[in-house]
C-alpha cells in the first residue's frame, strides 16, 4: 500500500491509509514498523535528493545473516535492509565505485528474535 | 439561530445546564445509531456527538477505543455516518455534532465534509487532534457553511491560548476535565470549577465540561458549575455490554434519562 498525504501523531505525513484509517504496518525490524514516513524522508524523496527502495523482511533476515558471517558485524534488523539493498544494486556498479553504507544499529538486540526466525524457517 | 445555540439557549431558560451525550456512530451499527440518536434525544440529550470511528484514536481510553474498533469492524466509514445524520435529521431536531480525528478528514476532503454536513444537518464538528493554528481550511469551510467548529480547551492550555480558543470556537467551549485521555473515572477532579471559572471569565460563549463524566452524581456536580455536561464512555460503555441492538437502546435511554434528572435537579 502506498503512502499517501494524511495526519497522524500529530504531523502532516505521508501514512499506510484506507478512507482515512492508519493501515497497521508490519516489519521484523521494531523501528520499521511504523505507518508513516518521516517529513524529512519525505522531503528528500520529493526533492530527488534520495531514492529509496523496499526490502523484504527475508531479505533483510538474509542479510543480517550475511554480514555476521562475512565481517562478524551483526547489524540491527533496520540495517540490515540497507544490507539487503546493496547486495541488490552492488552487482550493477563499476568495480572502482566507492560506497557508503550506514550500518545505523547494532543488532545484538535482535539475535534472540534472529534465532527465533531462522529456526521457523529449516 | 443554529440548533446548537437554541439548545443551550433553551437550557439556560430552564435554568439547567445541556445534556450532551457521545456515541459512537457504527456501534453495534449504523442501523442502531439511526435509532438511538433520536431515543436519547427523546431521554433528555440536548445535543448527539457522533464518533466518526478511527483506527489511531489518541484522545480516547479504553472503553471509546473499543466501541471505534467495533464500529471499524462493521465496515464504518464517514459517508455512511453522513447518510445516518440524513436520516436522523428527518425525524429529529436534536442538535448533531460529528467528533472525530484529522486524518478521516483529510481522507474525505476538508471542505466537502463540512459542505456534506451542511446538508445533511450535522450541526457541529469537532476535530480533537487539530491545533487551532493547523486548521485554517476546516475554520474557513465551516465558517462559511454555517456549520459550527467545536474547539477544546485543557486544563494545560495557557491563559493567552484559552482566549484565542474561545474566540474561534462556535456553539461551545469544550472543556477538557483532566490532562488525559477519554473514560469513566471514580471522581471529578478537585480543580475543575476554577478551570470552568478561567474559560469564563473570558467568553460568553457556553462552557461545556467532558472527559470522566460517568455518573448522575457527576453530572448534577459538573451540572452546578458550567453551561453543558458532556458524557461519553459512560454511555458508551452500557451500549458495549448490552446483549442486542435493543439492549443497548433501553440500557442507553435509561442511562440517559437518569443523567437528565439529575441534571434537572442540580440546583
Amino acid at each position: 500500500m502506498t503512502p499517501r498525504p494524511g495526519a497522524t501523531r500529530p504531523s502532516h505525513v505521508p501514512i499506510r491509509q484506507n478512507h482515512g484509517q492508519v493501515h497497521e504496518a508490519h516489519s521484523i525490524s521494531a523501528g520499521l514498523d511504523y505507518p508513516g514516513v518521516g517529513p524529512e524522508h519525505a522531503f528528500y524523496r520529493d526533492s530527488g535528493r534520495a531514492e529509496y527502495v523496499p526490502a523484504t523482511d527475508e531479505e533483510a533476515l538474509d542479510a543480517f545473516v550475511f554480514l555476521s558471517r562475512v565481517e562478524g558485524i551483526i547489524p540491527a534488523f533496520e540495517s540490515a535492509h540497507a544490507i539487503a539493498a546493496l547486495r541488490r544494486r552492488a552487482p550493477k556498479l563499476r568495480p572502482d565505485s566507492l560506497v557508503v553504507l550506514n550500518l545505523s544499529g547494532r543488532g545484538d538486540k535482535d539475535v534472540s528474535e534472529a534465532r527465533t526466525l531462522l529456526e521457523a524457517r529449516s | 439561530m443554529s440548533r446548537l445555540d437554541q439548545a443551550f439557549e433553551r437550557a439556560h431558560a430552564e435554568k439547567r445546564a445541556a445534556l450532551i451525550v457521545f456515541v459512537t456512530a457504527g456501534d453495534p451499527d449504523l442501523r442502531t445509531t439511526a435509532e438511538l440518536v433520536p431515543a436519547l434525544a427523546e431521554a433528555g440529550a440536548d445535543v448527539v456527538e457522533l464518533g466518526v470511528p478511527h483506527s489511531d484514536p489518541i484522545a480516547e481510553g479504553p472503553t471509546i477505543q473499543a466501541s471505534s474498533f467495533r464500529a471499524l469492524q462493521q465496515g464504518t466509514t464517514l459517508a455512511a455516518i453522513l447518510e445516518v445524520c440524513r436520516e436522523v435529521r428527518a425525524a429529529s431536531e436534536v442538535p448533531l455534532v460529528l467528533m472525530g480525528y484529522l486524518n478521516n478528514v483529510l481522507a474525505f476532503g476538508e471542505e466537502r465534509l463540512v459542505e456534506a454536513c451542511a446538508a445533511v444537518g450535522v450541526d457541529g464538528l469537532i476535530v480533537a487532534d487539530v491545533p487551532f493554528e493547523e486548521a485554517s481550511a476546516l475554520q474557513a469551510a465551516t465558517e462559511a457553511m454555517g456549520v459550527q467548529r467545536i474547539l477544546l480547551v485543557a486544563p494545560t492550555s495557557p491563559p493567552d491560548r484559552v482566549v484565542q480558543i474561545a474566540r474561534r470556537s462556535a456553539g461551545f467551549i469544550y472543556c477538557i476535565s483532566v490532562t488525559g485521555v477519554t473514560g469513566a473515572r471514580a471522581q471529578l477532579p478537585p480543580d475543575l470549577e476554577n478551570l470552568v471559572k478561567r474559560i469564563k471569565r473570558v467568553t460568553p460563549k457556553p462552557v461545556a465540561v467532558g472527559f470522566g463524566i460517568s455518573t448522575p452524581d457527576h453530572a448534577a456536580s459538573v451540572a452546578r458549575m458550567a453551561d453543558g455536561v458532556i458524557v461519553g464512555s459512560a454511555l458508551v460503555q452500557r451500549i458495549g455490554e448490552a446483549a442486542s441492538p435493543e439492549a443497548a437502546i433501553d440500557s442507553a435511554t435509561r442511562f440517559v434519562r437518569s443523567l437528565s434528572e439529575a441534571i434537572r435537579a442540580a440546583r
